[in-house]
């Protein structure tokens, strides 16, 4: 007698244990996928997410979050590209085995379409970048601005152009 | 018993900087820009020109408060915004404000 009482309180149990997680741990979950802020850390399980935020007859815009230990490739359509970091991120010559170059959040960099690239993670957060596809390829190369160029400029109050 | 003004514009010595404008890189055609602005700031900028026209990428990189064209916009940081527009308003709120423009330029008559 015992015995089965004691199996069917187990049932019971069980069962209360099914409908605790249905109702409450499984769609906190799902919503951790779908909507996950991307500050949060994510574990190295969780897959690449890209989102496409716009696109437009120049620009096709697109976010990514790679989480730790993570590699995204970046580039597949051979068009250029440029990768703005939102968080600390690392960005590499896929096709060419040269260390990957640490970015801090906000750097921005040109990638030409013939060079695949790839973004990981270079801290303890998820690699973050929004990546801009340019529709349009000009011959004209690219140029950063360096010294002895003057490339900032003072924002002053009260004065206008 | 001390006395504390607030602070204007014509009481300092030079021009008072509240933010810095830094072009990135460019090939004529495309140029990305890295902004900041003190809070509090405002800074309108033009992109209007007779023989051409600029398509936009704004990315917040803070909390901005922009307009594009009048058409105000609230962004969070990381948010995206593209715009043709030809005048643009970014305020700081109360921190810094931060935030990325690549302009891709087209002429208006190809031929």
């Amino acid at each position: 007698m015992l015995g089965r009482k004691s199996a069917s309180t187990l049932g019971n149990m069980k069962i209360f244990c099914y409908a605790f997680l249905t109702l409450f741990l499984l769609p906190r979950n799902e919503f951790a996928q779908v909507g996950a802020k991307p500050d949060e850390a994510s574990p190295s399980s969780e897959p690449l997410r890209e989102r496409m935020l716009d696109e437009n007859e120049f620009f096709r815009v697109s976010r990514l979050d790679a989480p730790i230990g993570k590699v995204a490739l970046i580039g597949s359509h051979k068009r250029d590209l440029i990768v703005i970091a939102l968080s600390e991120i690392s960005l590499s010559a896929h096709s060419q085995s040269v260390t990957p170059v640490p970015l801090p959040e906000g750097a921005v960099r040109f990638v030409s379409g013939e060079t695949p690239s790839a973004v990981s993670s270079s801290s303890a957060a998820s690699a973050q970048v929004v990546v801009a596809d340019l529709k349009q390829h000009w011959d004209a190369e690219i140029r950063e601005c360096k010294e002895p160029k003057k490339c900032s400029h003072p924002i002053v109050m009260g004065r206008q152009k | 018993m001390q006395r504390t003004e607030k602070m204007q514009p014509s009481d300092c010595d030079g021009p008072a900087e509240i933010g810095e404008t830094t072009l990135l890189f460019t090939n004529g055609f495309v140029m990305a820009y890295r902004h900041s602005l003190q809070s509090g700031g405002t800074l309108s900028s033009s992109y209007y020109s007779s023989a051409s026209r600029d398509h936009l990428l704004f990315i917040a990189l803070s909390d901005v408060h922009a307009s594009f064209d009048g058409e105000d916009e609230q962004l969070k940081a990381g948010q995206v915004y593209t715009s043709d527009a030809t005048q643009v308003e970014v305020s700081a709120g109360q921190t810094e404000a931060r935030w990325i423009v690549v302009r891709v330029n087209s002429p208006k008559h190809p031929n």
